[in-house]
């Protein structure tokens, strides 16, 4: 250590190049993961859009200075995955996709009966559901309404979503894969994308109320 | 594109928190970046390190902005 700084012949500081360089990109991921959390628990549109931009930028700073230390050899080892690694992980996920496929096809043809049924119900009894599903797409809006163009028809869709999730109980607890079984049922319904994106947006909005 | 509920909608003390936080963040990157870009010997990382400093800056000019637009709603 004490060698290599009298080698250097600089005496004004203790860090060396590559110590600033590794201290700014540690200082970019840090502050990448705090924008991170700020965009995801923001409030207000605007500044979860100030956020996100701001993310964006610090991503890109993190790549610069990250090339420039490796090019520097200055980060250390990257250590590549052997190919028998690779192998052995795909054949596994295969599998696994494999049988989330047959899974998701068995809760569909399933899950499209007790749908239609309980589609039925809430139009007799309208006194319990529709106040929930409003509130519920109505804080949906807030969250994500400046994003999305189409604001009404998602929230239309997703009155329906909500609606035939929260009656098909019986169906969720059956089938074991609750969430899955019900977004893409609300996909074949025909809300396609915004019933998915409605499921993330009260994840998010329920932090909010 | 924002309803007129929510662009009158204030900033809450989170955000006001995770501003203020950011802020603190974009300055401390500033100046280790000026600091760095003025003491390093390698050229290429000199340029980036005083390129990021003036772009951190302008991050902090974004954030200042943001909450003082906020801060006519109230």
């Amino acid at each position: 250590m004490y060698q290599q700084q009298s080698q250097m012949n600089r005496q004004q500081s203790v860090l060396q190049d590559q110590d600033v360089a590794n201290i700014v990109l540690s200082e970019c991921k840090r502050i990448a993961r705090e924008y991170a959390t700020a965009a995801l628990e923001a409030n207000h549109p605007a500044i979860r859009q100030t956020f996100q931009t701001l993310l964006q930028k610090t991503l890109q700073d993190q790549a610069q200075i990250y090339t420039i230390i490796s090019q520097m050899n200055a980060y250390g080892d990257v250590k590549e995955a052997s190919w028998q690694e690779i192998q052995q992980e795909i054949q596994k996920q295969m599998q696994k996709v494999g049988q989330l496929q047959t899974l998701v096809q068995q809760s569909l043809q399933w899950g499209l009966q007790p749908q239609a049924a309980a589609y039925q119900q809430p139009m007799n009894q309208p006194n319990n559901q529709p106040a929930y599903a409003g509130n519920q797409s109505y804080s949906y809006n807030q969250a994500q309404g400046s994003t999305f163009a189409s604001g009404a028809a998602v929230g239309k869709s997703a009155q329906d979503y909500s609606m035939s999730t929260a009656k098909s109980s019986d169906y969720s607890s059956q089938s074991g894969s609750y969430s899955f079984g019900s977004s893409s049922s609300a996909s074949e319904q025909g809300s396609g994308k915004s019933g998915m994106s409605y499921a993330s947006g009260s994840a998010n909005s329920s932090k909010y109320v | 594109m924002l309803t007129q509920q929510q662009s009158n909608k204030g900033i809450s003390s989170k955000e006001l928190a995770y501003i203020t936080d950011s802020l603190k963040n974009e300055e401390l990157l500033v100046k280790l970046c000026a600091q760095g870009a003025a003491d390093c010997q390698n050229p290429q990382l000199k340029q980036t390190l005083s390129q990021l400093a003036q772009e951190r800056l302008n991050n902090c000019d974004q954030l200042l902005r943001v909450l003082q637009q906020q801060s006519y709603t109230h």
